[in-house]
C-alpha cells in the first residue's frame, strides 16, 4: 500500500515536470504564484531549471571559438533569497580574451492575477576590470519581490583553444529541479568528464557523438590586365569530422547543506570537472596532454620549466656555498636551506606551482609566489646533493584533484629523503618547521614528481600528535585558588602560536589577560623563537573565582581554566565527514594539596573512553594520597577525518570529556574534634 | 656642458647618501617606537586649490614599518573616480639602514574597484601599491601627484592616522591662490608639539614627535580623540555642479536645489495604487505605516555608484519600475510616495554605523547615509530607514540612533539629532521555569522579550530555519549541554517592536553533581558578560555608548527527594555605573523550589580615566554574584 502510494507520487511529479515549458520567456503562471518549494519548504529561492550549452565552432579564418550559452530561471521565495537576482560572470582577460555578451533577463511577479514581465536594461548591466587576469559582468534583476521569477541568459565566447574547460557546477546552496548541460567537442580535442568523488550526489553523464560537417564558400576575386578585368571565382571547400557529446539531464537536485567542522564546503559539492587527455589535429601529430601521472611529471618538467629551473644554481651558489661551509649532516642542510629560503625570498600571497617570473628573478627580488619560493627550495636542497622533489598540491579552497591533472593543483611544496623519510616543507609560512604544512596546504594528498617521471601520493596530513600539555599545582587557600601553571605546547599548536602572537611580549601580554577573574603573574614563554621546537607557557595565577564555598563545604573543578566546557559538535546529525585539523593530545596534570582543617566529602570517578581502532582515547584518573590529589586527564585524538556516520560516537566522547571534567571536587571544613578524628581513624 | 652634467650627478648622489642615512630605523627616538608598528617618519601634503574643479594634491609618505601589523600605515595608493587623475605615483623602499632596495613605478602599482561586495558597480577605482616586504623594519617613500575635478571635497589633516603608529613629522599645507573664501576648524591640539605657521592665503601645520596610542576598551571614539583640522570652500564644484556652503542652512539648501529636488515624480498607475491601499487609513501615521511597508514589500537595495550619482538620489519613477536602489534612491522614492498622500517628509544625510556624528559647527560635504524625517507636531518624529525591507516602522536601531543629522528641504539645511534608545528601552527580559533531574540536567520552559537596540539585532530569526535556529541557541548558549528543543516559537511583533521567543528545551548537567548533592548556578541563561581588562596605565576616559537593562526571572523546581541544603543570600549593588540585584527565595514549602528575580542596568555614558578602577570593580562584583550557586541534597541518601 505505502509503495504504490510512493510510486503514484512519483509519477505526478515526473509528470508536472514534463509538462514545463523551458524556452527562455517561457514562465507560467504556475510558477510565479509558487509560494514555497515542494521538496524544501525552508529554501529561501530555487532553481528551476538550468541550462548550459558547450560547443565549438569553426571559422575557415580565425579557427576554433568555444562557445558556452547559459540560462537560469529562478524562482525567489523570500527576502534572504534576494541575492539571487544578482549575477556576477567573471571571465579571462589579459593574454585570453573572453567575451562575455547576448545578455538577456526578464523578471516575472504576478500583479493581479497576472503575470508581468519586466526585461533587464542594457544600461544596467555592468563591466568591470576585477584584476589583470578577470574582468566582471555584472547586473541585477529589476522589478524582484517575494514570489518573482527571474530568467536570464548570456553566452561567453573564448577564443582561446588551450586545455581550458571550465568546471561545471551541478548544485548550489538552493534546490535545483531540472538541470541540463550539453557538452559538444570536437574529436580533436579530447576530455575526460568527472564527478566529484566527495559529493553526496552524482549526475550521470551521457556520452556519445556525431558527424560535423559544413561546406564554406569562399568568393575570390582575380584582377587582370591591370585591374581592367576582374572575374569572379567561388571555391567550396568541406569540413566534417566526429564530435564528442556528454549530456546531463537531471532533476530534483537537492541543496548543499551548510555544516560546521568541514575541511571546505566547496569540497562536497556536485561538480563535473574537464580533464584534456590529448589532441590530435588533422595536420598535426598526437599530443598527449596528462592521461597517465607520468604524462603529468614530465610535462610540467619540460613544458612548465621545472627542469630548466631546478638544475640553475649560478645565481645562488656562492652564497649557498658560504652558508654550507663544511656541513656534511643532511638534516642540518636541510633546515639551514630552509631558513636561508624563508629569510630570502618572501611569498607574495600569490599562490600557483609554477614560477611568476622564474627563480632568479625570485631570489633577486626577494619575493615571489609559493611555486618560486618551494621551487627554489628544491633546487637549493639537490644542489647540496639531498634527495629533494616537488610535491604539488592543491589548496583547500581549489578541491582535491580526481585524475592524472597539472590543471587540479594550484600549489607547491617541498619533500626531502631524509633517513627513508619523506619531510615536506614550505618556505611560504614564516612560523613552520621542516615537517609542519601551514593549512591552506594540509589538503588530503599531494602528488610528488620527480624528474625520470615518476611520481606518488604523499600524505599532506601530519601523522604526528600536536600536544598541549599542562601541570597544574593548586593551593586552596582561606578564600581562593592559587597556583602554578606549566605547560608545553608542541607540533602545530606551537605553531599556530607562535602565527597568533608573532612575538613572545605580545604572547606574554596576551596570556597575562587571558583569563577573566584570575590574576596572573610571572609570565614566562620560552623557546618561543624556536621554530618547530616545544613553546614552554608558565605563570603563576591566584583568584577567588574558580570555587565555591556553600555552607561548610568548598566545590572546585580541578582543572580550573582548562575544563573543556563546550561540546564542539553540537548539530543533531551530520551529512559531511567530521574533520579535524591534525592529531592533538590534550594532557592535564593537576596537584592539589588539601590544607589542614579541611577533608575530601568527594571525587570524581575515575574513568577511561576509547573510540574504535584507538582512534581517539580520554583519560580521567583521581588519586588521593593522604592530603595529596592527584588528577590525571588526557584526550588523545590520531585520526584526522571521520565518516559522517560516527557523528554520534564523537559528539558522545566529548560528552564524556565535558561532564567528567566538570565534576567537582567537594571538601569539608572540619571542626577541631572532628581533625582529631580524622587523625585517629589513620592510624 | 660636460662639466655640468658632472656637478649635477655630484650633487645628486650627496642628497642622496644624505638621505639615506636620514631614514635608517635607528634614528627613531625610541619613545616613537614604544608600541608602534610603524613610524610616520615624515608626511609632506601640499594641496593647491587651482581652480573650483581643479585641485591639486602633492604627497611625500615617508613610513618606516616595524612589523607585518604595521603594513597598513604604508598607505601607498589614490582614490579615483572618472575625472579625477592619479598623475604619478613612485615609490622607494629603504632597508633598515635606510640603504634603496627598490624602486617601483607607477606602471606596476595595482588598480581595483574601491568597493567590495555591497556594491553592484562603482566608478570609484584605487591605485595602489603591492609589495611583499623581505624583512622588518623597512621604510618606504611614497610621493604622488592627485588632480581632481572636485573642491567639495578637501581633505582634512589628521597627523594621528590610528592606533599603534607613531608620527615623527607630519606636515600640512593647503594654498589657496584664488582667494576662495575658506574655512576651517581645529580640534584637539592641546598637550602636542603642533606649530601653526599659516599666514595669507594658505595653512600650514606642523606636528612633530607624537607618540603611538593604544586602544583601549569602552573609550570614546579615536576620531574625536585626535588632533585634526576641517577644511572646507564656501564656494565648490561637485562633478560640474557649483554650489555653497557657508552654513549648513545654505549647504542644504544646494543639496536640495541641485540633487533632491523634482526627483518625487511618480507614474500615475503607482500614486492610484497606493491611493487605494491607504484610503483607510485614519491618520497621517497609518498612512506613513502602509506606504513604508509597499516600500519594503517591492524595493531591495542595490548600489549603484558612478559620477554624479554618488550624491544625487535617482528619480523615484527609475526606482518604481527597477524596484531597487540605494539609501538615496530608497529614501527619495518613499519621500515621493509620502508626498503622493499629502504626507510631507525629509531627505535626512547621516553617518550609518557605529555613533557618529555630522559635526553641527562646520558645515562641509559629510555623511555616508540618507534616512527618511516624518516631522510630528505633538509627538516625537517619525523616523524611517529605507532600505531595510524587514525593520519596523519608525525603527533605526543602532545604525543611526541618537546622532547628529543634516535635515534637507526647500528652505534648507538643518542640523537635528535622531532618535536615542534609552536605559530602559533596550530591554531584555526573561521568564524562565526550570525542572531540575537528579542527574543535574533540566527541562526548562523559557520566554524572552526583547525591546529597542537589542530587538534589532535578534528579530531576524524570525525567518531562520529550524535548523539553523537550534544552531544559533546551541551556539548562543555554549555553556549548556546537549539542549534538545520541544518547541521554538517565535513572535516578531513589528507594530510594538517587540521580539518573542517561546522555547521548550531539555539540557543535561545544568548543575553540577557532587556525591548526593546538587550545585545549582543561579545565573540561567547568561546575561551579557562584560569583558573589563585591567590596564597598568589606562589613559581615555571610560564611554559606554549605549545603556541596557535585563530583568530575569526563573524558578528552578527541585527533583523528586531533594531539599535545599544551602542558599547565598539576595544582594543588590548601585553604582553611577548601573545596577545590579538579585533576590533569592526558598518557595514556602522548602523541598519544592527556589526563585530568582534579577535586574542588571548598565548605564549610558562617558566618565573621567580616574573611575575607570570603580567601574571594573563594579562588573566584577556583577560577574560574581552572577556565578552564585544554590546547593540541593538527596535528603533520602544523605
Amino acid at each position: 500500500m505505502l509503495r504504490s502510494t510512493t510510486l503514484s507520487l512519483f509519477l505526478l511529479l515526473g509528470a508536472t515536470m514534463h509538462s514545463q515549458n523551458f524556452k527562455f520567456g517561457k514562465v507560467s503562471k504556475k510558477e510565479v504564484s509558487e509560494e514555497k518549494h515542494a521538496l524544501e519548504p525552508d529554501a529561501d529561492a530555487a532553481v528551476l531549471y538550468s541550462y548550459q550549452r558547450t560547443f565549438y565552432e569553426y571559422n575557415q579564418n580565425t579557427g576554433f571559438r568555444i562557445i558556452t550559452e547559459f540560462h537560469q530561471r529562478i524562482k525567489i521565495y523570500t527576502k534572504d533569497g534576494f541575492d539571487w537576482a544578482t549575477k556576477e560572470i567573471s571571465a579571462k582577460k589579459g593574454t585570453i580574451d573572453e567575451d562575455v555578451n547576448r545578455i538577456k533577463g526578464i523578471t516575472y511577479n504576478l500583479v493581479n492575477g497576472k503575470v508581468e514581465e519586466t526585461k533587464l536594461d542594457r544600461d544596467n548591466i555592468f563591466q568591470e576590470d576585477a584584476s589583470k587576469y578577470r574582468k566582471v559582468t555584472k547586473f541585477t534583476m529589476p522589478a524582484v519581490k517575494e514570489g518573482s521569477v527571474v530568467e536570464f541568459e548570456y553566452q561567453k565566447v573564448s577564443d582561446e583553444l588551450s586545455a581550458s574547460m571550465d568546471r561545471i557546477p551541478l548544485q548550489y546552496t538552493i534546490p535545483m529541479n531540472k538541470l541540463v548541460v550539453d557538452v559538444t567537442i570536437p574529436e580533436f580535442l579530447n576530455f575526460g568528464a568527472y564527478n566529484n568523488p566527495k559529493a553526496a550526489f552524482y549526475v550521470n553523464v551521457k556520452q556519445g557523438s556525431e558527424p560535423y560537417n559544413r561546406t564554406f564558400t569562399k568568393s575570390i576575386r582575380n584582377s587582370e590586365y591591370n585591374g581592367k578585368v576582374t572575374t569572379h571565382q567561388t571555391r567550396t571547400s568541406n569540413i566534417d569530422y566526429l564530435q564528442n557529446t556528454y549530456m546531463v539531464d537531471e532533476e530534483n537536485i537537492p541543496s548543499m547543506k551548510v555544516e560546521n567542522h568541514v575541511d571546505h564546503i566547496a569540497n562536497y559539492a556536485a561538480f563535473l570537472d574537464w580533464e584534456l587527455k590529448f589532441t590530435k589535429f588533422p595536420n598535426s601529430g598526437f599530443q598527449n596532454y596528462s592521461q597517465t601521472w607520468e604524462g603529468v611529471s614530465k610535462s610540467i618538467y619540460q613544458d612548465n620549466g621545472f627542469q630548466s629551473e631546478l638544475r640553475r644554481s649560478n645565481f645562488y651558489d656562492d652564497e649557498l656555498d658560504a652558508l654550507l661551509g663544511t656541513l656534511s649532516d643532511p638534516e642540518e642542510k636541510a633546515r639551514k636551506i630552509f631558513n636561508f629560503v624563508k629569510q630570502k625570498v618572501k611569498w607574495n600571497d600569490y599562490i600557483g606551482f609554477v614560477t611568476e617570473n622564474g627563480l632568479k628573478d625570485a631570489y633577486e627580488e626577494g619575493s615571489g609566489n609559493t611555486g618560486d619560493v618551494n621551487l627554489l627550495l628544491v633546487s637549493m636542497l639537490k644542489y647540496a646533493r639531498l634527495d629533494a622533489n616537488p610535491v604539488l598540491v592543491s589548496t583547500t579552497s581549489n578541491g582535491v584533484p580526481l585524475f592524472p591533472t597539472k590543471n587540479g593543483f594550484n600549489y607547491l611544496v617541498a619533500s626531502v629523503q631524509l633517513d627513508g623519510k619523506t619531510i615536506l616543507m614550505d618556505a611560504t609560512d614564516s612560523y613552520a618547521a621542516p615537517g609542519e604544512l601551514p593549512k591552506r596546504a594540509r589538503n588530503w594528498q599531494g602528488r610528488l614528481i620527480r624528474e625520470d617521471g615518476t611520481s606518488e601520493w604523499v600524505n599532506l596530513l601530519p601523522n604526528y600528535f600536536s600536544e598541549n600539555s599542562t601541570r597544574l599545582n593548586l593551593e586552596i587557600t582561606d578564600n581562593g585558588i592559587k597556583g602554578k601553571y606549566i605547560n608545553t605546547i608542541d607540533g602545530l599548536h606551537a605553531k599556530n602560536f607562535r602565527m597568533q602572537h608573532n612575538s613572545v611580549k605580545n604572547a606574554e601580554t596576551s596570556l597575562a589577560e587571558s583569563l577573566s577573574g584570575y590574576q596572573i603573574s610571572n609570565v614566562e614563554v620560552a623557546d618561543f623563537e624556536r621554530l618547530g621546537n616545544g613553546i614552554s607557557r608558565n605563570y603563576q595565577f591566584q583568584t577567588t573565582n574558580g570555587r565555591e564555598d556553600i555552607g561548610d563545604k568548598v566545590y572546585f573543578k580541578p582543572l580550573l581554566f582548562n575544563t573543556t566546557s563546550e561540546n564542539p559538535f553540537k548539530a543533531d546529525e551530520r551529512t559531511y565527514p567530521i574533520y579535524f585539523n591534525y592529531p592533538i593530545k590534550e594532557h592535564n596534570l593537576v596537584n592539589i594539596m588539601i590544607p589542614d582543617g579541611y577533608e575530601v566529602v568527594s571525587l570524581p570517578e575515575s574513568m577511561i573512553v576509547k573510540l574504535k581502532d584507538n582512534s581517539g582515547e580520554f583519560k580521567y584518573l583521581v588519586n588521593q594520597n593522604g592530603k595529596y590529589l592527584r588528577v590525571d586527564s588526557e584526550i588523545n585524538i590520531s585520526q584526522t577525518v571521520f565518516p559522517a556516520d560516527e557523528y554520534e560516537i564523537i559528539q558522545k566522547f566529548y560528552n564524556n570529556i565535558i561532564e567528567k571534567q566538570n565534576e567537582s571536587i567537594v571538601l569539608k571544613k572540619i571542626s577541631k574534634d572532628g581533625l582529631e578524628e580524622r587523625a585517629d581513624s589513620g592510624r | 656642458m660636460r662639466k655640468k652634467f658632472f656637478i649635477f650627478l655630484l650633487v645628486l648622489g650627496i642628497f642622496s647618501a644624505r638621505s639615506q642615512q636620514e631614514y635608517a630605523t635607528s634614528n627613531i627616538a625610541p619613545e616613537l617606537l614604544e608600541d608602534a608598528d610603524a613610524v610616520i617618519r615624515k608626511l609632506h601634503e601640499r594641496i593647491v586649490i587651482e581652480d573650483l574643479d581643479r585641485v591639486v594634491t602633492y604627497t611625500t609618505r615617508i613610513v618606516t614599518v616595524l612589523n607585518e601589523d604595521g603594513e597598513t600605515f604604508v598607505d601607498a595608493y589614490e582614490y579615483y573616480s572618472d575625472g579625477d587623475r592619479v598623475e604619478d605615483q613612485e615609490v622607494l623602499i629603504l632597508d633598515a639602514s635606510g640603504e634603496e632596495i627598490k624602486k617601483i613605478k607607477q606602471r606596476d602599482f595595482d588598480d581595483r574597484s574601491a568597493f567590495g561586495g555591497s556594491t553592484l558597480f562603482s566608478d570609484s577605482r584605487v591605485s595602489y601599491l603591492d609589495y611583499t616586504a623581505r624583512s622588518y623594519p623597512y621604510t618606504v617613500i611614497y610621493t604622488s601627484e592627485f588632480t581632481s575635478d572636485n573642491s567639495v571635497f578637501l581633505n582634512r589633516w589628521n597627523p594621528l592616522e590610528g592606533y599603534n603608529v607613531s608620527v615623527e613629522q607630519s606636515v600640512f599645507e593647503l594654498e589657496n591662490p584664488e582667494n576662495f573664501p575658506i574655512r576651517h576648524q581645529e580640534s584637539n591640539f592641546e598637550g602636542l608639539e603642533i606649530a601653526n605657521a599659516s599666514e595669507g592665503g594658505k595653512f600650514k601645520y606642523t606636528a612633530s614627535n607624537i607618540a603611538s596610542r593604544e586602544h583601549e576598551i569602552l573609550s570614546p571614539s579615536f576620531r574625536k580623540t585626535i588632533p585634526q583640522v576641517l577644511f572646507s570652500l564656501d564656494v565648490f564644484e561637485l562633478e560640474g555642479v557649483k554650489g555653497k556652503t557657508e552654513d549648513w542652512k545654505q549647504f542644504g539648501k544646494w543639496m536640495y536645489d541641485n540633487l533632491v529636488v523634482d526627483h518625487d515624480k511618480l507614474p500615475e498607475a503607482t500614486v492610484n495604487h497606493i491611493s487605494s491601499l491607504a484610503k483607510n487609513a485614519k491618520n497621517t501615521e497609518e498612512k506613513a505605516r502602509i506606504i513604508y511597508q509597499y516600500v519594503q514589500d517591492n524595493t531591495r537595495y542595490i548600489s549603484v555608484q558612478y559620477g554624479i550619482g554618488g550624491w544625487e538620489p535617482e528619480h523615484a519613477t527609475a526606482v518604481d519600475e527597477l524596484g531597487y536602489g540605494d539609501c538615496k534612491a530608497l529614501t527619495n522614492y518613499t519621500k515621493a510616495l509620502l508626498k503622493s498622500q499629502g504626507i510631507e517628509s525629509y531627505y535626512t544625510v547621516v553617518y550609518g554605523g557605529a555613533k557618529k556624528d555630522m559635526n553641527p559647527e562646520f558645515t562641509m560635504m559629510q555623511g555616508n547615509h540618507v534616512i527618511l524625517n516624518i516631522p510630528a507636531e505633538d509627538s516625537s518624529d517619525i523616523w524611517l530607514e529605507c532600505t531595510s525591507q524587514t525593520n519596523p516602522f519608525n525603527y533605526l536601531g543602532d545604525f543611526t540612533d541618537d546622532r547628529y543629522a543634516l535635515r534637507i528641504s526647500e528652505n534648507g539645511g538643518e542640523i537635528i539629532k535622531t532618535r536615542k534608545y534609552e536605559v530602559e528601552d533596550n530591554l531584555l527580559q526573561t521568564d524562565c521555569t526550570l525542572q531540575l533531574h537528579e542527574n543535574g540536567g533540566f527541562n526548562a520552559e523559557f520566554t524572552r522579550s526583547t525591546y529597542g537596540v537589542p530587538y534589532g539585532d535578534s528579530y531576524y530569526l524570525a525567518t531562520e530555519t529550524e535548523d539553523d535556529l537550534k544552531e544559533h541557541y546551541r551556539n548562543n548558549w555554549s555553556e549548556l549541554q546537549n539542549i534538545d528543543f520541544e518547541q521554538i516559537e517565535l513572535e516578531n511583533d513589528r507594530e510594538q517592536i517587540e521580539f518573542k521567543e517561546h522555547l521548550k528545551f531539555s539540557g543535561d548537567r545544568l548543575a553540577t553533581v557532587a556525591g548526593n548533592r546538587l550545585l545549582i548556578p543561579l545565573n540561567f541563561i547568561q546575561q551579557q558578560n562584560i569583558g573589563v581588562t585591567s590596564f597598568q596605565e589606562r589613559t581615555m576616559p571610560l564611554h559606554i555608548s549605549r545603556g541596557k537593562t535585563y530583568k530575569d526571572h526563573f524558578v528552578f523546581q527541585l527533583p523528586e527527594d531533594f531539599e535545599i541544603e544551602a542558599l547565598p543570600e539576595s544582594q543588590k549593588i548601585n553604582s553611577d555605573f548601573g545596577e545590579f540585584s538579585i533576590q533569592i527565595t526558598a518557595s514556602e514549602e522548602k523541598n519544592s523550589a527556589i526563585e530568582i528575580e534579577r535586574l542588571l542596568v548598565i548605564n549610558e555614558g562617558e566618565w573621567p580615566v580616574e573611575r575607570y578602577i570603580e567601574f571594573q570593580l563594579f562588573i566584577n562584583t556583577v560577574n560574581r554574584l552572577n556565578n552564585l550557586k544554590a546547593v540541593i541534597v538527596n535528603h533520602t541518601k544523605s
